[in-house]
């Protein structure tokens, strides 16, 4: 049985109207992107879904998203596909689910990621193939999450003109629900964010920070600098080439992600602040995620752009080494040599992911 | 005082004010002269916390890190966790249940008692 993955990372829809933005206010950070791009605790939910998968050992992997994804880190047997929009992005997981099945995969996880999941892939492949049916999704008790379970033979002959993503009631009876056992954080604010890391320090998630631990509850990633008079009380994190000025108080339950810049004097308490952000000296910072100038106040239930860069700067690194990747529309057939090279590792992808399903 | 080979307890009694501040401080001077020291206030008996009592957590807090040290609180009630919070000094210390976890907290990582102050409710 061999079995791949299709990543979809979704953006978050824009309000439609005034009274949207209002009631939606501190959902407005991020609106750039996905959440499935913002980093918690060093990796974002993309590059820990595609972790998950490859441990699995499901070997190959389509991610397919916004120019974000190209910050993914290089791995093997991860295909980058670059589409603008969400439609685009739907159309190109369609072909890249011919592909699969082209390429002789059985069974397909697609997830439309914007959803933190932690989930089995042995057990809910397990619960997918119990149920008989081609097309399985799952759900928890808020509903149905963006993750389904495709066999390819029947995408291919049964479903060839369906439109992604799949909606119930296309082919009856269809999708199929299998239940969701594992910690689900549907990311869609600000405040999930929060929850996230919050549930990340106080064990509630296996998500774990990326990083050394120093000091009991103080984690501090490759390349952080920390102030000898600053001041972090546990728990803390501290990401990847993050510096903390002098005098500056990183407390209880915040979590300062990679490449950013902690002024003088500035009190950072339970907060976000996402990579590239640079605070200024003599803040004081609670209850909030910032991403770069974006602030979301929590107890406020207000976001809005600060354009003050000695308040908050964007401070991300123009020089941008951009990985392989192909785009979707421009290169709907990519030329050969452009593509990742999979046929050396289907064999041992199929192998290792026997022993997977079928150990014991 | 009491505590284990390297984590010193301190109880503090119902008042801690400008009157027996400076007793409490010659009491830990040695404390707060080790190498690496690690402090526990234990609180719990804690009633009256004057600006002198927020200055002796602070002063204690100042030394410790001088020697890569830390000073933890354990019990604090509800109306002294008011006062610091009030004077956003709680932001500089971990809080525990009590004065074991505070202890145990030095060798590991564990979970704080009070919880996180966030703006919504699980």
């Amino acid at each position: 049985m061999r079995v791949s993955a299709i990543l979809v990372v979704n953006d978050r829809p824009k309000p439609t109207s005034a009274a949207d933005e209002s009631g939606a206010a501190s959902e407005g950070v991020l609106s750039k992107g996905s959440m499935a791009g913002a980093e918690i605790m060093g990796q974002s939910v993309l590059e820990r879904t595609a972790t998950r998968l490859l441990k699995a050992g499901v070997k190959s992997v389509s991610v397919i998203g916004g120019a974000s994804i190209l910050s993914l880190p290089q791995f093997r047997d991860v295909e980058l596909t670059v589409a603008d929009n969400s439609f685009a992005r739907w159309l190109a997981a369609q072909q890249t689910l011919r592909e699969h099945a082209t390429r002789g995969m059985d069974t397909v996880v697609m997830i439309g990621l914007g959803a933190y999941l932690e989930w089995n892939v042995a057990d809910t492949l397990k619960a997918h193939f119990s149920t008989g049916a081609p097309l399985t999704q799952l759900e928890d008790s808020e509903g149905s999450l963006d993750f389904w379970m495709v066999e390819s033979k029947w995408f291919r002959t049964a479903a060839t003109g369906c439109k992604l993503p799949f909606r119930y009631g296309e082919f009856p009876g269809l999708p199929m629900s299998c239940p969701m056992k594992g910690y689900v954080n549907r990311l869609a604010s600000a405040h999930d964010l929060r929850r996230l890391a919050l549930d990340a320090f106080q064990g509630r998630c296996e998500l774990v920070p990326v990083g050394q631990q120093v000091r009991p509850g103080i984690w501090l990633d490759d390349g952080a600098r920390v102030h000898k008079l600053s001041r972090l009380v546990a728990p803390v994190y501290v990401g990847r080439g993050t510096t903390v000025g002098s005098s500056a108080v990183i407390t209880r339950f915040s979590n300062l992600e990679r490449n950013c810049r902690i002024g003088e004097g500035t009190v950072v308490d339970e907060t976000t602040v996402l990579p590239h952000t640079a605070l200024g000296n003599g803040l004081d910072v609670s209850h909030a995620v910032v991403d770069r100038g974006q602030f979301a106040d929590l107890e406020r239930n207000v976001a809005f752009q600060i354009n003050d860069p000695r308040l908050v700067s964007d401070i991300t690194p123009r020089s941008w080494r951009v990985p392989r990747h192909r785009t979707f529309p421009a290169n709907l057939n990519p030329a050969r040599n452009e593509r990742f090279e999979y046929s050396q590792y289907w064999s041992r992808a199929a192998g290792r992911l026997s022993e997977v399903l079928f150990k014991g | 005082m009491k505590g284990s080979k390297s984590v010193v307890v301190k109880q503090l009694p119902e008042t801690v004010t400008m009157n027996n501040v400076p007793q409490l401080h010659r009491e830990i001077a040695s404390t707060l002269d080790r190498d690496r020291p690690c402090l526990v206030f234990d609180c719990s008996q804690v009633r009256q916390l004057d600006s002198a009592g927020i200055e002796l957590l602070l002063t204690s807090l100042e030394e410790v890190m001088k020697r890569n040290g830390d000073v933890k609180l354990a019990a604090v009630s509800p109306q002294v966790c008011a006062i610091l919070k009030l004077t956003r000094v709680d932001r500089l210390f971990e809080m525990y249940e009590n004065p074991r976890d505070a202890a145990e907290s030095f060798d590991r990582f564990r979970i704080q008692a009070p919880s996180p102050t966030t703006a919504f409710a699980n």
